[in-house]
């Protein structure tokens, strides 16, 4: 261990154009060096396997959700024509009123085909977040909705296990372990070759050597990121903002200079590589395994999901229950809502289409507060999530990246928010046709249509700006630390 | 042009320089000879400013090394044990660098020249360092030190490891850069280089200057006898 009197101060250069001397040879060190090269090329080969993957993904739906509403339009078009032909007398109607797309009752619950659709943002391709877990389409109508919780498991359970492979994957792990592999002796290789006297000597600081070296190495994986990334959208044809692809270049980049920090910190107060490499290696596991861990388990342990189970339960006692009381539910739907008085209940093919409306809404109210307790449960996580993000910058930088490709919860939350509504406006249309039974359709172009909107510009500004802000802040921290650090370090 | 003045340096409350004063005039070779320990190494730290005396005075020329250590290092050169180069750049590319870091931007020639005259052949000019046996490192080393135009060049066991012919050739070259001018402190375990390329000899022992011998003095006097007597006498009488 040396003393202090062993460690030596180094001050500023008496050539300061040793910076420039130095970073022309260190670039031509960097095309001689075989491991890093290696480390680039594996960076260019995830990258672009990240892409595909995401950039397919995008695509798939995208096209998904185009076709499904062309295949709707096709569907609600042959509805509208064969009912015409029924009423204008061209076309004999068919037996059943449930095929008879002159008759409200079929038409609104056997022949309308409507689904709601949540269109990927571009930035999918390179965040596919929670979008390959979360529906992002759903079949709409005026009748019992099917609820997005049957719908989590769409998915592969491997998958839902592992995720997608996306650029924000490799980003967040793939990008600080090569900077780690390329950076981890940025000191120690001088000292330990014992060509830092030398260095020293021309007028090269520790410091500025450091700097310039860890910088280098992620100014060239920032490029080929960079490079890679922009040149793979545009080739792909994904019709990315360019805005909204700055921020999330910045971000990644800001998460890079994050981690560039972190190594020059580590390398300043470690004494050689392998306790350097260690370090890091450990600091990786804790920022992107362990903290993101607890995290989740803490989140999971505080606020637990109601099971599916319960919902199944309560949707079944709920429905044994209105078919028990159609007469009482069908008095009270009719009370509260004063505009369908009039109903010719007697009338026993209008007393059971509005009874199945009254029971339909009775199930729904029943099972509410259990869909609202997952919900709540949900949201608690997320505002659990949300408030211990700033544990871990690499949960801080997923969260700010999925958001801003719009492939998590809140964009998700404005989805279900938009088909509530749309399934209310729905029933407004022809739940009153129905139960006054006025059976005879022609407004076919009348009903409501879904229109998706999206999320006001900048509604994800906030966070990612508090991310940027994080990512920056510790970086200067870091690297302040390690300059410091460094001017003692030992020569000799 | 390098002036000592009362050095001193502990390590741990343990003297490793001891009161140390000497003097290297433009165009001379002084050896520092001294067993394992006697604070040569740390002599020739504390003049490059990699370590800080506890105590004295270092001047490189006109300058104060100990309140300008980068205007004393602009004066100096250094050659260690092992002199450590950019493995996978060849000898004529490490001596362009460190020659641009000293600001001195030279042509191929210009540093093909160097290299020769520090004894590389032209042939070894162009080769990766990695292939480069330790003589030929020592010969870039030198080449630096001609390329930074070093009017004092300190020497840290430059001939250890080097067959004999190797080291007789370094000799050569460190004659020649002295009766160039230029000052060369030397430290070294080998008597007979001492006694065959230094101009003055300083014996040193648990950090302190036991003896001095100068020019005839060296080759008249059985220099490994002188050595030994210095030491054992240094050992007997009380600090």
């Amino acid at each position: 261990m040396p003393t202090a009197t062993a460690l030596t101060k180094t001050t500023a250069p008496v050539n300061r154009s040793t910076g420039g001397v130095v970073l022309r040879f260190e670039c031509r060190h960097l095309l001689r060096d075989r491991a890093f090269l290696g480390l680039a090329g594996v960076l260019l080969l995830f990258t672009i396997l990240a892409l595909v993957a995401g950039v397919r993904w995008y695509h798939f739906q995208h096209h998904a959700g185009v076709a499904t509403l062309a295949d709707d339009r096709a569907r609600q078009q042959d509805a509208e024509r064969r009912g015409r032909e029924i009423l204008a007398g061209e076309r004999s109607p068919p037996r059943g009123w449930w095929s008879n797309p002159a008759d409200v009752r079929g038409y609104a619950y056997y022949l309308l085909q409507v689904h709601a659709i949540k269109p990927p943002e571009p930035l999918t391709a390179l965040t596919v977040g929670l979008s390959d877990v979360l529906p992002y389409y759903q079949r709409v109508g005026p009748g019992p909705q099917g609820k997005f919780q049957t719908a989590y498991e769409a998915e592969h359970p491997r998958r839902l296990l592992i995720g997608r492979f996306d650029a924000s994957f490799v980003v967040l792990f793939v990008l600080p372990l090569l900077l780690i592999a390329a950076g981890f002796n940025a000191l120690a290789a001088e000292q330990e070759t014992g060509r830092l006297p030398s260095l020293t000597l021309h007028g090269v600081s520790p410091q500025r050597l450091v700097l310039l070296r860890l910088l280098l190495r992620a100014g060239v994986l920032a490029l080929l990121l960079v490079g890679t990334i922009s040149v793979g959208l545009l080739v792909a044809g994904v019709p990315v903002s360019p805005g909204a692809l700055a921020v999330w270049l910045a971000l990644a980049l800001a998460y890079l200079g994050l981690w560039t920090a972190l190594v020059l910190a580590v390398v300043s107060v470690s004494g050689n590589a392998a306790s350097a490499s260690l370090w890091l290696a450990g600091i990786w596991l804790l920022l992107l395994v362990i903290v993101p861990g607890l995290v989740n388990l803490g989140a999971n342990q505080l606020h637990p999901l109601p099971s599916r189970a319960e919902f199944i339960l309560a949707q079944r006692q709920a429905t044994d229950e209105a078919d028990q009381r159609r007469a009482e539910l069908l008095g009270r739907f009719l009370h509260d809502h004063p505009e369908l008085s009039g109903v010719d209940t007697e009338d026993p093919v209008i007393f059971r289409f509005a009874a199945n409306i009254a029971a339909d809404e009775y199930v729904e109210s029943e099972v509410r507060p259990v869909q609202q307790r997952f919900d709540e449960r949900l949201l608690a996580q997320q505002r659990l999530i949300d408030r211990w993000q700033w544990t871990s910058p690499a949960i801080a930088t997923q969260l700010a990246m999925t958001d801003l490709a719009g492939a998590g919860h809140s964009r998700h939350r404005a989805f279900l928010a938009q088909v509530d509504d749309y399934v209310a406006d729905l029933r407004a249309f022809f739940y009153p046709r129905i139960a006054r039974g006025e059976y005879r359709f022609d407004a076919y172009q009348d009903w409501p249509r879904w229109n998706w909107q999206p999320e006001p510009d900048g509604s994800t500004t906030k966070r990612w700006l508090a991310c940027l802000a994080l990512l920056l802040g510790l970086t200067a921290f870091g690297i302040a630390f390690a300059m410091r650090r460094l001017r003692h370090v030992r020569i000799v | 042009m390098l002036k000592l003045e009362h050095l001193q340096k502990s390590y741990g409350g343990r003297p490793s320089v001891a009161d140390l004063s000497l003097g290297v005039a433009p165009g001379e070779v002084y050896a520092l000879l001294g067993p394992n320990g006697a604070g040569k190494t740390t002599t020739i730290h504390c003049i490059l400013g990699f370590v800080d005396p506890d105590g004295g005075r270092i001047q490189v020329g006109d300058v104060d090394a100990l309140a300008d250590r980068e205007a004393a290092r602009q004066l100096l050169a250094y050659i260690p044990e092992q002199v450590s180069l950019y493995e996978s750049f060849s000898g004529l590319e490490n001596l362009r660098y460190f020659s641009e870091l000293c600001g001195r931007r030279l042509a191929d020639a210009k540093l093909a020249e160097l290299l020769e005259r520090a004894g590389l052949p032209a042939a070894d000019h162009t080769r990766w360092v990695a292939e480069y046996s330790k003589g030929m490192r020592q010969k870039v080393g030198i080449a630096v030190a001609l390329a930074r135009q070093a009017r004092l060049l300190l020497l840290d066991e430059p001939t250890s490891g080097l067959d004999p012919s190797a080291a007789n050739e370094f000799g050569r070259l460190l004659r020649e850069l002295a009766a160039g001018g230029v000052a060369v402190l030397m430290a070294t375990h080998d008597l007979f280089r001492a006694r065959q390329d230094a101009s003055r000899v300083g014996i040193l022992r648990s950090g302190r200057l036991v003896r001095e011998l100068e020019g005839p003095e060296i080759r008249e006097q059985d220099l490994e006898a002188a050595y030994l007597r210095a030491i054992e006498e240094s050992a007997s009488s009380p600090a």
